[in-house]
């Protein structure tokens, strides 16, 4: 219990300590970049340009604009937007992720347990035309980029069929069906071969051999002992992939005219919106770091042998 | 049931691989040919039958779209075509201008009376009129909300359209107070405005929503949250704001029974949307989920002759400007000449931009002003100053390269990185390369602002610029003023600024001699070839043919559908 | 930017099944994983006691009856000490051999290098100038679809032959193809390598130093993966010009990431075993472990992971130039081809759908030659 706390209290520290080095380093990248954050600039006369700085407090030197950022951060003041004249960025950001993050997570789920299916048939059948056809649907979902599957289940369910709405994000559960299909090939492709790797691996090792001798079924084996030793790899998997299709996919959500946080972070990198930049990487890192941490914490659980808490010198 | 065979441990995979490729092969094949093939018969097949649907005459709610998400609902604060659009739903002007141009009172009562000297404008307000929670509006509010668009701890990025007011500069400089501002509420229902030199188009100037009236007890008690979502605004206009949220995508405008021309509202509901994609606004169009949709590129030219399509001419100017006091080539006259001859912009125009822009004929756009004496347009008084003449640039061309004494000519051309100038942008350096043989342009796509910052900084080579003046044709000209902060070129001349001074300041209404010198002004700008004038842009729009009294603007190109109706 | 994007998790799976992130690999495995270091050769069944032929039903043998002639040792020259009673193949050769059982491997292969060959001839096989506009002729669909001929012909056109049309400025979409999927090619196996030169070397750096530096480089990698790559792309590609350079750098320095984990995983598995800890203890020094031992062991995993990684190259590319921020105008690669396409997809199909599809075969190709290729590489494929 006692390692478990002190592992689990180091890495809280870690983890502190990264972002914190991720958000000094993308505040001072961003005010490298060129261009100011303000959106009528061609209409701005030199002297406005001045009370402009002034208001927002853009003309102190860079390490106090800094220093007064991370002020801010502790009272919970993430900034406004410049874009959004003057929105505080915590009211951008909390409309904007719900649908990033549903899009995601649905896409992963859809993905994951679709792509676990195929992968554990493929290794089942290893071989046979099973195997082949299952294969070959991950190798296509891995070899299209996912804006043109988009383009197409669009034109196909919603232009042609006319089943599914063609964009937007006023019908609820339909809304989100097409971006999700679109956005979960990649996962479901990497999840499948993954599986599919895993579990060859398991099916030809020795205790499963000895469990074949005992006269276990083959489903059974593959069910109770492969598929479920071959999920636990997976974690190391689906946690990465999660935090990317948390952050919003910026085509995606263009095709679908979806508003999530993908574009939006995409336009403030273009725009100069400072604050909404440092709020979406803030959220980017956090949500990395703690999958990165979270995962390894219930590999830990899920598998013993290994050993990350408590590890010894060399 | 599958049936679950153990793996055999020397099994290889050459039964079928080849089967399996194909069908891979083959899969991927049928999809690209089915696409391309069903693809193009697409998008007009559907027109016919999908508005019929929705047509129906006593339809109240309207659906409407925005290209983008509105960055800001404070009226004093606008300054893009998308906020200034959403804005006037709700925010009444002073005046509002019909489709033909002419100026008709809004909130005020009556035409403003303007002094013989010029400088002094009074406006009468309606009698009775009200905010949208139901408080009396007087003319104290106008007064505050012009006040607060220059006050510099507003921040609004467009204070500079109100130069025209007095003190309006100095008081966004932050060197006066703001109630040296050249407004007066003078009874409770007359405004009087003081203005820095004569000014006119001092009508066409008072119907914009930057004037329009705010609440000063209003705006102090919602204090950081004021515009920053429904509750937090009030309506003087047609229409309500709701269901915003500042940063939505969809939101509502719900009719306003305290307007003053509440009973020529004809919808009781407008839902707007934003979409982004082209393509999906054709679709969304198609489908009959939205009445009136912003198109652009290569749909234009699938619905041109149908009645769904609308084009509304603008003014705004897409002009090449030339960093001309950072670069020697540049100040070659015969060069800049010769690059102005190269470029068809009829072709520009109709090919490359599919009729989403007409050819300049000069600095100044055609369609902002007519010749006082005989009515004639800028076009038919003035002529095409910037012809296309392939041959004479050639030989200008050469001609420049020997003063120069060099045999070849490279210019950097900066663009913004939207599609259109792209599009300028990639069509301007094959023509140009192609024409005049012996320059190299090489193209670069920047975000916007960055690109502002390179013309502000005077040192680039050539820039892909745009200028939308206001009414006063003036503002055309005066961008190349020599003391201008805009004048990107940095060209200096005493006749230019003397021209610009006398038309800012001493002409006043005096339309013939304001006619005369806008023609010498252009014509200056253009012998010197201080800017080559491309296109003048245009809007188009699909429109729900069933929907008539939309009212068109030509300063940005839009359709403002508050008090249309369905037939 | 966000690995959606790029349409994969920036893990990819399978080849690394033998790491986890963070976590020390040694356990798991230990006994299994002997057989794929090297030296020693899979060893083909041979039993070598059977010298005397016996016949189960004569009984146990009485080893007085066995005669002396029998009893030869074996001269054993020091030359084949290690000698087995296979021929002695090499390690490549071995792999060879099964690769060209693997039918799809070797179609996919032959598909690519054509690729290739067809597209670095770009300059020879491309039937115009890429760049040339000729804005009376735009958007012409190919001349052997059905309805083209009268469209060809409403313009002037009936004579000319584009094999995949024009674009909207007229200029011919084979030459801008051939064009361009060089370029895409060049752009992802320069980044490719790149990425595996930095990832390799940080990875065996990371995972052969002590647990201090390797904590401290395990830190620095996970911030320099929190900080968002696409403010680094955007902020490069501003700063420098866009084109072809800056996006292989931008490139370069995102990619490595994940390669450096996989590589430090795998380095610290080798180096837990007996072998590699006798060398340490003999202080050899790590430079020399590093190149001698992990190197060989990884090849196979480098090599499978380059594979990989030029397909991700092209995608991310393709999403630079989807973007915006991707080649400068008026240069052709894939993406800008694609994003072109893209936008009047509905109108002229085939300006999408003929670079999508260029791209889904390069992907292909390349995945299912990665494929085969760890079919026969990767030791736990073996079956």
């Amino acid at each position: 219990m006692r390692r478990w706390l002190t592992f689990i209290g180091s890495r809280l520290v870690m983890m502190a300590v990264t972002m914190l080095i991720i958000v000094t380093v993308t505040f001072f990248l961003m005010h490298a970049l060129p261009g100011t954050p303000y959106n009528n600039q061609a209409l701005l006369s030199n002297d406005q340009l001045v009370q402009l700085n002034k208001k927002y407090g853009f003309d102190k030197p860079l390490l106090l604009q800094y220093l007064a950022y991370l002020g801010g951060i502790l009272h919970g003041d993430f900034g406004i937007s410049l874009q959004f004249s003057d929105q505080p960025v915590t009211t951008l950001m909390a409309t904007r992720i719900g649908p990033s993050i549903q899009l995601g997570l649905q896409a992963v789920v859809l993905g994951t347990v679709l792509g676990v299916l195929l992968g554990a048939l493929a290794a089942a059948n290893q071989n046979t035309w099973i195997d082949r056809f299952c294969s070959s649907i991950a190798i296509l979902g891995r070899s299209v980029p996912n804006y043109v599957v988009a383009v197409i289940v669009q034109s196909i369910f919603a232009i042609s069929l006319r089943l599914l709405p063609v964009g937007l994000w006023d019908q609820g559960f339909r809304s989100t069906i097409l971006p999700t299909l679109a956005l979960s090939i990649a996962p479901l492709a990497d999840a499948a071969r993954f599986i599919r790797t895993e579990m060859i691996d398991v099916l030809t090792s020795d205790y499963i051999e000895l469990a074949r001798a005992k006269g276990m079924s083959e489903p059974m084996i593959v069910v109770r002992h492969a598929l479920r030793n071959s999920l636990i790899p997976l974690i190391t998997v689906i946690g990465p992939m999660i935090a990317g299709l948390m952050t919003g996919s910026l085509v995606i959500e263009t095709i679908f005219s979806v508003p999530g946080i993908g574009e939006q972070f995409t336009k403030s990198i273009l725009s100069n919106d400072y604050y909404t930049i440092m709020a979406v990487t803030i959220w980017y890192s956090a949500v990395l770091v703690e999958v990165v941490f979270l995962m390894d914490v219930l590999y830990q659980i899920a598998d013993p042998r290994v050993r990350i808490v408590g590890k010894e010198g060399e | 049931m599958v049936r679950l065979t153990p793996p055999s441990p020397h099994a290889t995979q050459h039964t079928s691989a080849r089967r399996r490729a194909f069908g891979v092969i083959a899969s991927v094949a049928a999809i690209v040919m089915a696409l391309s093939a069903c693809g193009s018969g697409g998008t007009s097949t559907n027109a016919a039958n999908a508005n019929g649907a929705n047509g129906s005459s006593s339809r109240t709610t309207l659906k409407w779209e925005a290209s983008g998400e509105v960055t800001t609902m404070d009226s004093g604060k606008t300054y893009d075509t998308i906020s200034g659009e959403a804005v006037g739903f709700f925010a009444e002007p002073l005046y509002r201008q019909d489709s033909n141009g002419d100026v008709t009172p809004a909130l005020a009562k009556s035409l403003p009376k303007v002094s013989e000297d010029g400088l002094t404008v009074d406006v009468t307000l309606r009698d009775g009129l009200k905010f949208s929670d139901g408080s009396p509006l007087t003319a104290s509010d106008v007064v505050y909300g012009v006040r607060r668009v220059v006050d510099p701890a507003t921040g609004s990025q467009s204070a500079k359209n109100l130069n025209y007011i007095k003190n309006a500069t100095e008081i966004t400089a932050g060197k006066l107070p703001v109630d040296q501002l050249g407004i007066k509420a003078v009874s409770d229902t007359q405004v009087r405005f003081t203005l820095t030199s004569p000014n006119p188009y001092i009508t066409q100037l008072l119907t914009d929503t930057l004037l329009s009236p705010v609440k000063q007890s209003f705006v102090e008690e919602k204090g950081k949250n004021y515009a920053l979502n429904a509750d937090s605004l009030l309506a003087t206009g047609p229409y309500k704001l709701a269901d915003w949220n500042g940063t939505n995508v969809n939101w509502k405008y719900v009719k306003n029974p305290n307007y003053w021309n509440a009973k020529n509202v004809h919808f009781k509901e407008i839902d707007v949307s934003v979409v982004k994609d082209a393509a999906s606004k054709v679709n969304l169009f198609e489908s009959g989920q939205i009445d009136g949709v912003h198109i652009t590129g290569d749909y234009i030219k699938q619905y041109q002759g149908k009645k769904e399509l609308v084009t509304v001419p603008s003014l705004r100017a897409t002009n090449l400007e030339l960093g001309i006091s950072s670069n020697k080539n540049l100040q070659n006259l015969n060069l800049r000449k010769a690059l102005s001859l190269a470029i068809d912009r009829k072709q520009l125009a109709s090919a490359i931009l599919n009729g989403e822009a007409t050819p300049a004929v000069g600095v100044i756009p055609n369609g902002i002003a007519k010749n006082p004496e005989n009515g004639k347009s800028i076009a038919e008084d003035w002529g095409n100053l910037a012809p296309t003449d392939k041959d004479k640039a050639k030989t200008l061309f050469k001609k420049a390269l020997s003063e120069l004494g060099t045999s070849s000519v490279k210019f950097r051309l900066v663009t913004s990185d939207d599609d259109q100038s792209k599009k300028i942008g990639q069509y301007l350096q094959a023509q140009l390369q192609d024409t005049l043989p012996g320059l190299t342009i090489d193209v670069a796509s920047v975000p916007s602002s960055v690109r502002f910052e390179e013309m502000m900084s005077y040192k680039f080579d050539l820039a892909l610029g745009g200028w939308s003046g206001t009414w006063d044709p003036t503002s055309y000209v005066q961008q190349h003023e020599t003391s201008y902060e805009h004048n990107h070129s940095q060209w200096k001349s005493e006749e230019l600024t003397e021209l610009v001074n006398d038309l800012n300041t001493k002409d006043g209404t005096d339309f013939k001699l304001r006619w005369q010198h806008l023609k010498e002004a252009n014509q200056y700008l253009i012998d010197n070839q201080v800017v080559i004038p491309l296109v003048q842009a245009s809007n188009s729009y699909l429109v729900n043919p069933n929907l008539t009294g939309y009212v068109t603007s030509s300063l940005g190109g839009t359709i403002d559908p508050a008090l249309a109706k369905f037939n | 930017m966000s690995v959606a994007d790029i349409g994969i998790a920036g893990v990819v799976p399978g080849e690394i099944a033998g790491v986890r992130h963070g976590v020390e690999h040694g356990v798991k495995r230990d006994g299994e994983r002997r057989d794929d270091v090297r030296g020693v050769e899979r060893d083909v069944t041979h039993d070598v006691t059977r010298d005397v032929t016996r016949d189960v039903a004569d009984g146990p043998a009485d080893p007085a009856a066995v005669p002396d002639a029998l009893f030869v040792p074996r001269a054993a020259a020091v030359a084949d000490h290690d000698a087995a009673d296979v021929p002695h193949l090499s390690h490549a050769v071995q792999a060879w051999l099964r690769l060209r059982h693997n039918k799809t491997a070797i179609a996919a292969a032959i598909v690519l290098v054509s690729l290739f060959v067809v597209a670095f001839s770009a300059p020879v096989l491309a039937p115009a100038d890429p760049n040339a506009q000729k804005v009376e002729y735009a958007n012409l669909p190919p001349y052997w679809f059905s309805d083209a001929a009268e469209q060809y012909r409403l313009i002037g056109a009936q004579n000319q032959h584009f094999v995949l049309g024009t674009d909207q400025f007229g200029r011919d979409l084979l030459s801008r193809l051939l064009y361009g999927t060089r370029i895409s090619l060049t752009i992802s196996l320069v980044a490719a390598v790149l990425d595996i030169a930095i990832g390799v070397t940080w990875g065996l750096v990371s995972g052969l130093a002590s647990r201090r530096v390797d904590d401290l480089m395990q830190r620095v990698l996970e911030i320099i993966s929190g900080v968002p790559s696409l403010i680094v792309v955007v902020l490069m590609l501003l700063v420098f010009q866009p084109g072809l350079v800056s996006i292989i750098v931008a490139m370069a320095i995102t990619f490595w990431i994940t390669m450096a984990r996989v590589v430090r995983g795998q380095t610290l598995q080798i180096r837990s075993l007996e072998y590699v800890q006798a060398a340490i203890v003999l202080g050899t020094p790590r430079a020399a472990i590093a190149v001698r031992h992990v190197l060989p062991n990884i090849l196979n995993l480098i090599i499978i992971r380059l594979m990989f990684s030029i397909p991700t190259a092209i995608f991310f590319e393709t999403f630079l130039s989807f973007i915006g921020v991707g080649m400068k105008i008026p240069n052709a690669s894939i993406g800008t081809l694609l994003n072109d396409g893209f936008k009047v997809v509905r109108i002229y199909p085939y300006q999408m759908w003929i670079p999508a599809a260029v791209l889904c075969v390069i992907m292909l190709s390349f995945n299912l030659c990665a494929d085969g290729l760890r079919d026969v590489l990767d030791p736990k494929m073996r079956g």
